[in-house]
């Protein structure tokens, strides 16, 4: 319709781009600008010749990541991770969210969604400080436990598996109380006439529930899907580096794309191959919004991220 | 609304008081159940930091200390400056990060939300590209650090949390809830379009004002990762990255205790950790109570428009 | 449609950008210069257009310095100090309490002598390995830092992180150039090209036990010759104090492997970390094998599992941060060298620590295990290089950031000893003052352990010439599969070390498989093609 140039609307909307233009500038400086560093991925680095005037040498920097299958390792566990991650957390917020509402103790339903709120405010490093506190063999809380029950000590760094459980617990942890709060204010904008024309039909909670709560919060959940599908390719590193830190026995179970690129940074202290590795981590994510995004533009025009 | 009413009436109806009270037990134990475990880990931190080293080494952290002591927080507050000064870092940073921060990312929303404003599409996708596609630590390093020259400065500490897209967005959610004649009457009463920002829209949405003002002081409080990255004064280390170096090396501890003049022998080392973690998270707590109102407050509104 | 548009826009501006920033590269480089230091130009590391720029070119390229402009360096032996600049140092670890004032005292003469002031910053161990990279990389300017075989400080140089200092010090820093024994001069040389100055002391790197005397007589021991004696010493603490770890932070020196092979006399012919390769130091025409698939190994990987399953050491060793427990009190023995040991006796003359050797060889150490750099992004490499030369020969400097200032951090016994005053305030040679040690300016500390002497000399007298020394591997042929390696390293053989593997067969095959199909094989042609190559020419 607006068939204007941009030198119009530039007068006409002065102010407002006038608005715009720090959080504009600011973004282009922090974020559009080293991403012309992305050419490192290519470039045989030396420091005294710097990123530009390094020579390129092709998808070399590429090799090591996917050398005896690296690549693809953590790969997968970033992926699985966080559909784990997401599934888990949301499923336990749903529930949270549907009982806190439907409690009558209006004391109790505070008290207790103030504490499950509490861990979002906790920084990953603590959450570090938690985890060595409660599973080091020697001292943690866990065998201490144990031991005053007169049972055998377990050793978790000795099975890897156990460590999705933990990190999945503690993913939970800290956003569930988060999360809920989302869907609570969810179920409040329910129009109660729905709940109360269900009651006089005499249905029971179960049955309010199933059959009211949770088609009616759907879409919010939908939407928490989506908001989250854009990150699963990004590991949260603090949380991975904080739990699991440099444990070479726990890497096969634990190891995401974020974690081996600091780390590829600290063991090789080479600067290209990790480069290459953010790379390819970009570009998978960039490929996967759009493919997830273009499919959702087709069947659900309405919840499309952009 | 209504076709979702649809309940089976043929399904059993009648127990409906029986399965109320199953559906409270169940609700009840769920949400207890998750409370303690929320509030655990945290139980189990400051029990370790109340404990007496030796009794830590031989019998580990336990629920309750297994021998109270003061001796941790004692060696910590002997010589306090460098916790007093660790503060003093991450309050500035969050004051004026979380000030500026909001400011920016309303008055930017506001702009995105404006009808009139042709660009406001364009200028969301060249937001969101940023988290699909980045330059990686790398490149973002060395621009900061070369370019900009913030090493050691507190720039580089809240210029990368400055503007966070997803807030960005969420705070977009928020201003969208105001009615657009607001705006439009006010421009016919010939107010520019800041002042219709500053004295209509800004008091408009203080509940997420206050939402994204919290997520972004949690941010920089509990930032650790940059201050890894740009800060190698240990003047200049935040708290959360003060405590992170205490757990990484030893070094830090005996600093630590230097400082305080305590001999080496009779560092708590195990205890000093905890207590560390305890006095990081202690603000936290103890602002918690009286933030988490506006937040639920924010988020619940910003869930209902979004 | 639009999106897409936008999209192409945004892509085309990210290429643009990196064109554009590619094409000023120098330009913002030398603007960067003239902003930082004003006047002085011409130094930044992007005028440079290949590693092999001439030193000389440096040199001139350096001099013409602030107004006076001195522009031909070699005609004239006056230095223009005219300019007041400000030098950067990185150094490892953390400073001391009373670093500050320490610096200060030191700033005062620095004004006086160069018309410069330092400051020196920390990075720390906990993070040295990814600090490293990133501070080279990162151009931001540094005049000095510290540089070591364990700071890779080989590979860096290959890659250009360092200036060429051979003709600058001759001018700059002649009296240090001089102390460079002619063999470290040749170590420390890469391709032609000097890009740091070896700390001239040698030492004997060699790892032992360190281990408490007092426990050894509780528990009637009388010494440690191998690993099996350090079993038997790690049992009897499990037995009868198991308040201590007995093995305390066995984790920060990777574990008994190294030892294990020490004492069959193999020696890591890479010196990288994490590296299974290894010689034979009692073959004259050595193979590179990889530990991994030699015959003892298994039996080796059985035994840690028995200890690690004994309790020897904690069963959260890789998450385990202290390395101090020792000193705390928290353990009975640690695994470092020579002077480890006198540190921990010195803080304990009580437990009367004791130390042992296991290698079978012990050789000097490289020269380059110490010495300091001046990175290429330096501004003030000449100023940079007169202050490295105060360090190494003037005794005033030197003191200061070696030992702190006399009379309050120690005092000159009347037989010419050192005696630490405030151990807490600045301990002696405690703050990464190792790139520029001088032994000639060096004292004996009073309360190092009666026999630090007799070690040394026991040491020296077994101390064989390492014939390998001068061989610097260059990883770059094979630096994916080097990478590949290290990660393998730490994922499947730390946990053997340890003993957390249930079945160490079972561990030590997929070990040796992983491997294998990291690309050792690779590794092993192409590092044995250079040490060929080496041993042909050093013939």
């Amino acid at each position: 319709m607006n068939k204007h140039g941009v030198l119009y609307e530039l007068r006409k909307n002065r102010t407002l781009f006038l608005m715009a233009l720090p959080a504009v500038l600011l973004v282009f400086l922090i974020s559009y600008i080293p991403m012309a560093g992305i050419i490192l991925a290519f470039k045989d680095y030396r420091f005294d010749l710097g990123v530009f005037g390094s020579h390129w040498n092709g998808f070399e920097n590429f090799k090591y990541f996917f050398n005896s299958g690296t690549g693809l390792r953590v790969t997968r566990n970033t992926i699985l991770y966080n559909l784990l991650n997401l599934i888990t957390s949301q499923l336990f917020a749903v529930m949270i969210a549907i009982f806190i509402h439907e409690m009558r103790g209006k004391y109790f339903k505070k008290v207790s969604q103030s504490i499950i709120f509490l861990p979002f405010f906790i920084s990953w490093t603590i959450v570090g400080v938690f985890v060595y506190n409660i599973f080091n063999y020697e001292t943690g809380t866990l065998n201490s436990v144990l031991k005053a029950l007169h049972m055998a000590p377990v050793n978790l760094y000795e099975s890897p598996s156990i460590w999705i459980v933990i990190i999945c617990f503690f993913n939970s942890w800290k956003w569930v109380g988060y999360t809920s709060v989302i869907y609570i204010a969810s179920i409040l904008s329910i129009d109660s006439e729905c709940f109360e024309a269900a009651e006089i039909d005499g249905a029971n909670v179960f049955q309010k529930v199933f059959y009211i709560t949770i088609p009616s919060i759907s879409p919010t959940i939908f939407i928490m899907f989506l908001l989250n599908i854009g990150r699963i390719l990004r590991g949260d590193f603090q949380m991975f580096y904080q739990i699991v830190g440099n444990n070479g026995q726990l890497f096969d179970s634990t190891d995401v794309i974020d974690t081996f690129v600091f780390r590829s940074l600290l063991t090789s202290g080479d600067i290209a191959m990790p480069a290459a590795a953010t790379f390819y981590q970009s570009v998978l994510c960039f490929v996967i919004i759009m493919a997830v995004n273009g499919f959702i533009r087709r069947t659900r025009p309405d919840n499309a991220l952009f | 609304m209504e076709n979702k009413l649809a309940i089976d009436r043929k399904g059993t109806i009648p127990k409906t008081e029986g399965a109320n009270l199953l559906f409270n037990l169940i609700s009840y134990t769920v949400v207890t159940v998750a409370a303690i475990l929320c509030l655990l880990p945290f139980e189990i931190l400051i029990s370790g930091s109340f404990t007496d080293e030796n009794a830590i080494a031989l019998h580990g952290y336990g629920i309750l200390p297994s021998k109270f002591s003061l001796e941790a927080y004692r060696v910590l507050f002997k010589f306090p400056e460098a916790i007093i000064r660790a503060y003093g870092v991450s309050i500035f940073i969050t004051v004026v990060g979380t000030i500026v921060g909001l400011f920016v990312t309303s008055m930017t929303a506001y702009v995105m939300n404006r009808k009139d404003f042709k660009y406001r599409n364009k200028l969301a996708f060249f937001f969101y590209f940023t988290t699909l596609f980045n330059g990686g630590i790398l490149s973002t390093y060395i621009f900061f650090v070369k370019y900009l020259q913030l090493k050691n400065d507190m720039l580089a500490l809240i210029l990368p949390l400055l503007i966070n897209v997803f807030y960005l967005i969420v705070m977009r959610t928020f201003i969208s809830s105001i009615p657009d004649s607001i705006s439009e009457s006010a421009k016919i009463d010939g107010a520019g379009d800041f002042t219709i920002f500053m004295k209509l829209i800004l008091p408009l949405t203080k509940p997420g004002l206050a939402t994204i003002g919290l997520f972004y002081a949690l941010d920089y409080w509990n930032d650790w990762y940059n201050a890894m990255l740009y800060i190698t004064d240990v003047n200049k280390y935040p708290l959360q990255y003060l405590l992170f170096s205490t757990l990484q090396s030893a070094e830090a501890i005996s600093r630590i205790s230097k400082m305080a003049s305590v001999a080496a022998i009779s560092v708590p080392t195990l205890s000093l950790k905890l207590a560390m973690a305890v006095i990081a998270t202690g603000p936290i707590i103890l602002v918690y109570p009286s933030v988490q109102k506006y937040f639920v407050k924010g988020l619940t509104v910003g869930a209902i428009k979004g | 449609m639009r999106r897409s548009n936008v999209m192409t826009l945004l892509l085309a501006a990210v290429l643009v950008m990196a064109v554009a920033l590619a094409g000023c590269g120098n330009n913002a480089g030398n603007s960067n210069a003239d902003a930082g230091n004003g006047g002085n130009s011409g130094t930044s590391g992007n005028s440079k257009t290949d590693g092999n720029t001439g030193a000389g070119d440096k040199a001139s390229g350096t001099t013409d310095n602030g107004a006076a402009g001195t522009g031909n360096a070699a005609a004239t032996t006056d230095i223009d100090l005219s300019k007041h600049v400000n030098l950067t140092m990185y150094l490892i670890g953390s400073p001391a309490r009373d670093y500050d004032m320490v610096l200060a005292e030191l700033n005062k003469k620095l004004e006086k002598d160069l018309n410069a002031t330092l400051k020196v910053n920390w990075v720390g161990w906990a993070d040295y390995g990814t600090q490293y990279p990133l501070l080279l990389a990162s151009g931001e300017p540094i005049d000095l830092i510290y540089a070591s075989t364990w700071t890779n400080f080989y590979q860096n140089a290959r890659k250009g992180a360092f200036m060429d200092v051979k003709d600058l010090a001759k001018k700059y820093a002649p009296k240090s150039l001089a102390q460079i024994t002619p063999d470290f001069y040749k170590q420390t040389e890469l391709d032609g090209h000097l890009y740091a100055i070896p700390s001239e002391f040698y030492q004997y790197g060699d790892m032992g036990y360190i281990v408490r005397g007092d426990l050894m007589k509780k528990y009637g021991l009388t010494s440690i010759d191998n690993i099996d004696d350090y079993g038997k010493f790690m049992d009897a603490v499990v037995k009868n104090d198991p308040q201590l770890d007995p093995s305390g932070d066995i984790s920060s020196s990777g574990g008994l492997e190294s030892y294990y092979a020490n004492s069959q006399g193999y020696y890591g012919i890479l010196s990288s970390q994490f590296s299974p390769f290894y010689i034979n130091m009692d073959d004259a025409n050595p193979k590179i094998f990889n530990l991994y698939e030699t015959d003892g190994i298994l039996d080796y990987f059985k035994k840690m599992k028995d200890w690690g399953d004994k309790g020897y050491w904690s069963k959260s060793i890789l998450s385990n941060k202290d390395d101090k427990m020792l000193t705390e009190g928290k353990a009975a023995s640690k695994l470092h060298n020579q002077d480890s040991w006198s540190g921990v006796y010195m803080e304990h003359p009580d437990w009367d620590v004791q130390f042992y050797l296991n290698s079978k060889y012990t050789y000097k150490t490289q020269a380059m295990q110490d010495g300091m750099a001046v990175p290429a992004s330096s501004k003030n490499p000449e100023r940079a290089l007169m202050l490295l030369e105060l360090l190494r020969t003037d005794r005033s400097y030197n003191n200061l950031l070696t030992y702190g200032i006399e009379g309050k951090h120690y005092e000159i016994t009347a037989d010419n000893k050192l005696k630490p005053l405030d151990l807490d305030g600045f301990a002696p040679d405690g703050y990464c003052s190792w790139g520029f040690k001088a032994p000639e300016l060096r004292y004996d500390v009073v309360g190092t352990p009666p026999n630090n002497a007799e070690v040394r000399q026991r040491l020296a007298d077994r101390a064989r010439e390492n014939p390998y020394a001068l061989f610097t591997p260059d990883f770059e042929p094979v630096k994916n599969e080097m990478a590949a390696v290290t990660n393998i390293v730490q994922q499947y053989s730390f946990p053997l070390n340890y003993g957390y593997v249930k079945n160490p067969e079972d561990g030590l095959k997929t070990l040796q498989s992983k491997i294998k199909a990291a690309g050792a094989e690779k590794i092993m042609n192409e590092m044995q093609k250079q040490l060929d190559a080496f041993l042909a020419a050093n013939k």
